[in-house]
């Protein structure tokens, strides 16, 4: 438009100056600048009748994985001198092969189809807009339109596969599994001894107990292994997980939640996700490799907000009864703990994994001594949190970020803490 | 191909402006030129498209002012069509900056300069068909004409920048 109206703009001038002057050079050199706006109208891009279609080769993909799009335009109209396609990516989607934009020529009926391929962060994209402009060969006369398909994409969390995860939580559902359930029955480790009963395998007559007591038999118990309930929290609150410089921890946070849930699923449990930044959104608890997913798929969805504070978690009773297993993924703040010993004294077994933050923020600051100085002010008043929950019989995962999850979790949660097993060995209530 | 072609118009442009002038005797203008084409090249070089457009209407007005003069018809032309080329090029390479390197580039860089120096051709013998063929038109008629000139044109840039 700009360049249509300077053109015009020094015609007239040029046309003005030789009315005024009567000199018809002036009017001759105005003519180049008129035939030139002719023509760029004679063959000016009329309405752009397009079919634009996309396809992914893949809906939904991890973290660092390739994407390939395949776009098509048709052009059903007139035939288009310069046509700039250009596919609107979301923020977050960077193509990585190709080119998300082309300039062509389509003549009535072509069609011009390319691939690209694309990476993003973890995230739900749609992928809606493609934007076409036509323009005539000199440029001067464009029509615009913005084209709308349906395709979406998810980038799902990145998954560490973690060996096993340790939870001994005081109620466990019927079904068998892995995790101790505190009742002799079936199961490979031994529980006790009891008085033999009709029925039970001769093989698992105690002879020591029943020599040392001629009058009875005794046979060994073995402790029943169940699935549990268990329950993973995200903290997604900005106020815990971002600081400045604009790094987060909280795609640390998402990795550990995602890596749980598929290590606790896998072992045979009900797991459940509980999202609270902005909102608190509940994944409802399931079974299997279906759950797996949708969780992966709330998980992608996920970011920092602000709106929720953490005095207002209520743990719905009806989808984990009290005692089940409770998974708290934060990185903790000091006005946390009332909160948690609250849940805990409710009889949730609770797990808390806490990405470091002062480890994480020290190493993005420059190293002086008064921020060596103020780092191990914080570092102490973590490590006192850290205790009071330990106290209170929270099982505590501090986890420096710099190291992978599956390294912390390979020292940290693949056996219990012996405090924990002796009070389940105890049965004690908290 | 379009880069150099453009650096060519804008060195071509400049070089007949000169030429008319010092042939003349006008030294200051020529030193003003001589100034103005190496500030022109230089914003070439950084890629500011503005630049064009300012050659554009500096060119015209010293063709113009050559005019006025009375300097020599085939340099002020050639040199008014030269910025005029230049300054279509600029804006067709700022294009085709767009395109992907899969893109037939060449292609329609084929197609744009055939056209563009179509239209420079036509433009020229129109030009010098207006300078030199003897018609005499009465001043009313001229009046007229140029009138329905200039309400053509306007008609022209506004429909094309309502559709633009």
């Amino acid at each position: 438009m700009r360049r249509t109206f300077l053109t015009g703009l020094l015609a007239l001038a040029l046309v003005i100056a030789g009315l005024v002057t009567l000199h018809p050079a002036f009017l001759a050199l105005a003519l180049p600048l008129f035939l030139y706006l002719l023509v760029g109208v004679w063959r000016g891009a009329g309405p752009l009748r397009l079919e634009v279609s996309r396809t992914l080769d893949v809906e939904r993909a991890p973290v660092d994985t390739d994407v390939t799009v395949k776009l098509t335009v048709t052009n059903a109209g007139q035939s288009l001198e310069e046509v700039q396609v250009e596919d609107l990516l979301p923020a977050g989607l960077q193509v990585v092969d190709g080119s998300a934009a082309h300039l062509v020529s389509l003549a009535a009926g072509q069609t011009f189809t390319w691939t690209y391929t694309l990476r993003g962060k973890r995230g739900y994209y749609a992928l809606a807009d493609v934007r076409v402009t036509g323009r005539d060969h000199f440029g001067l006369v464009a029509s615009q339109q913005v084209f709308h398909t349906d395709n979406q994409l998810f980038i799902l969390p990145p998954v560490m596969r973690l060996r096993r995860v340790v939870i001994q939580p005081r109620r466990t559902r019927v079904y068998s599994g892995i995790i101790p359930a505190r009742q002799g029955g079936t199961g490979v480790e031994f529980f006790g001894v009891r008085e033999y009963q009709l029925g039970d395998s001769p093989r698992r007559i105690n002879w020591r107990a029943t020599a040392r007591h001629p009058a009875s038999t005794y046979t060994n118990d073995f402790e029943q292994e169940r699935v549990a309930d268990v329950g993973i929290i995200l903290d997604g609150r900005r106020c815990t997980n971002e600081f400045n410089g604009g790094r987060s921890l909280f795609e640390h946070a998402v990795l550990a939640a995602a890596s749980l849930a598929d290590a606790l699923l896998a072992a045979g449990n009900r797991v459940g996700l509980l999202f609270f930044g902005e909102q608190a959104n509940w994944t409802i608890p399931g079974y299997g490799k279906v759950q797996r997913e949708r969780i992966l798929y709330d998980l992608a969805h996920a970011t920092p907000g602000d709106v929720l504070a953490f005095s207002q978690l209520i743990i719905p009773r009806h989808l984990f009864p009290s005692r089940s297993q409770l998974v708290l993924v934060s990185p903790l703040d000091p006005d946390d703990l009332e909160v948690l010993t609250e849940v805990r004294w409710r009889g949730y077994n609770l797990l808390v994994v806490s990405p470091d933050p002062v480890k994480f923020e020290l190493a993005g600051l420059p190293r002086r001594e008064s921020v060596s100085l103020a780092g191990r002010i914080v570092q102490m008043q973590r490590k006192i949190l850290l205790g009071h929950l330990r106290h209170v019989g929270i099982q505590v995962l501090d986890w420096d970020v710099s190291q992978p999850f599956e390294q912390a979790t390979r020292s940290g949660l693949e056996r219990p803490p012996a405090w924990l097993q002796a009070i389940n060995s105890r049965g004690a209530r908290p | 191909m379009t880069r150099p072609l453009l650096f060519l118009f804008v060195a071509l442009a400049v070089a007949s402006l000169v030429a008319a002038f010092s042939l003349a005797g006008y030294f200051l203008p020529v030193l003003v030129l001589l100034l103005f084409g190496v500030l022109w090249m230089a914003a070439l070089l950084r890629r500011w498209a503005w630049a064009s457009a300012v050659g554009l209407f500096a060119v015209y007005g010293f063709a113009a002012a050559g005019f006025w003069l009375r300097l020599s018809t085939g340099l002020l032309l050639t040199s008014a069509l030269a910025g005029f080329l230049s300054w279509d090029l600029t804006s067709f390479a700022q294009r085709l900056r767009l395109a992907a390197p899969e893109d037939d580039v060449a292609g329609l860089e084929r197609r744009h300069l055939l056209r563009l120096f179509l239209v420079a051709l036509a433009g020229m013998i129109l030009c010098l068909g207006a300078l030199y063929l003897p018609a005499k038109v009465s001043f009313g008629w001229s009046l007229l004409l140029v009138l329905l000139g200039v309400w053509g044109i306007g008609r022209v840039v506004n429909w094309l920048m309502r559709n633009g």
